[in-house]
């Protein structure tokens, strides 16, 4: 979290609200692809 | 004949040597483990974006949290005690806000039946709204007041509420994606129908693992 704070603190201090935000959202895309190809994969399927 | 030599001589035609069954049970394992490490990678990007998220609206929206609503409290005492800087309205949005979201993902939650689906829409849905957020600061002047700043605390707001919810309903002790207390949506988890305090999760959690004569915690991949 922090490191995601310096980050995002840098990122707007530079470029705005915007960027950020963008790389949040697809942040967020890829993470749920990866959950939903792991689950696909089987890796998270069920225990 | 051709099968003669792979059958003992001496043993029934079905019993099969123990080396068999224990060669057949390690491919378990390592995928338990990486199946157990991919949840550890979701959850650290999720609480790396709520690090993104936080530090732009603190920032960048006139110091209010809309991931940390822990933090969120502290600053709407400050803003209702007068101090210069904070707005009890802006404080006030992203806590409603958030409650909403919260309802929303016990809703969702709800209707859903496996929890890495429940989890992957969540996150889907998160990834939405804060792309529609960023949209909005790019086509606004400026997100430091006004109709955007109001517009992007809400939606952002929303979305963490719902993944707060839906993260809170996995079930994993210790391990939150926000670094707030665990417990700053249980209004929010309790108001929705069905929806479970972090108490009755745990106490669930515990029980299962003594049914099955274990004494540590959940470890696995994410269960159905």
């Amino acid at each position: 979290m922090l490191v995601g704070a310096i980050g995002g603190a840098a990122l707007y201090l530079h470029k705005g609200a915007g960027l950020p935000l963008a790389i949040a959202a697809g942040l967020a895309a890829i993470t749920a692809m990866t959950l939903h190809f792991g689950r696909a994969s089987g890796f998270l399927a069920k225990s | 004949m051709a099968d003669a030599g792979n059958q003992p001589a001496d043993g029934p035609p079905t019993s099969r040597p123990p080396a068999d069954r224990s060669a057949r049970a390690q491919p378990a394992a390592p995928r338990a483990d990486q199946g157990q490490l991919a949840v550890l990678r979701i959850l650290l990007a999720l609480t790396l974006l709520s690090g993104v998220v936080d530090a732009v609206s603190y920032l960048g929206l006139g110091r209010v949290f809309t991931a940390n609503m822990t933090g969120n409290v502290v600053v709407l005492g400050f803003a209702a005690a007068g101090a210069p800087g904070f707005s009890v309205t802006a404080s006030l949005t992203s806590l409603l806000l958030f409650l909403a979201g919260a309802v929303t993902g016990g809703r969702l939650r709800r209707r859903m039946t496996g929890r890495s689906r429940l989890l992957a829409i969540a996150i889907c849905c998160e990834a939405g709204f804060v792309g529609a957020a960023a949209i909005v600061a790019f086509l606004a002047t400026s997100v430091a007041s006004g109709w955007a700043r109001y517009t992007v605390i809400a939606i952002l707001a929303f979305a963490m509420g719902i993944r707060n919810s839906v993260i809170r309903h996995l079930g994993i002790p210790g391990r939150h994606d926000h670094g707030p207390h665990p417990d700053a949506d249980r209004p929010g988890s309790r108001l929705a129908p069905g929806g479970r305090s972090g108490h009755r999760v745990r106490a669930t959690h515990c029980r299962r693992a003594r049914d099955a004569g274990r004494r540590d915690r959940w470890r696995g991949p994410l269960p159905a």
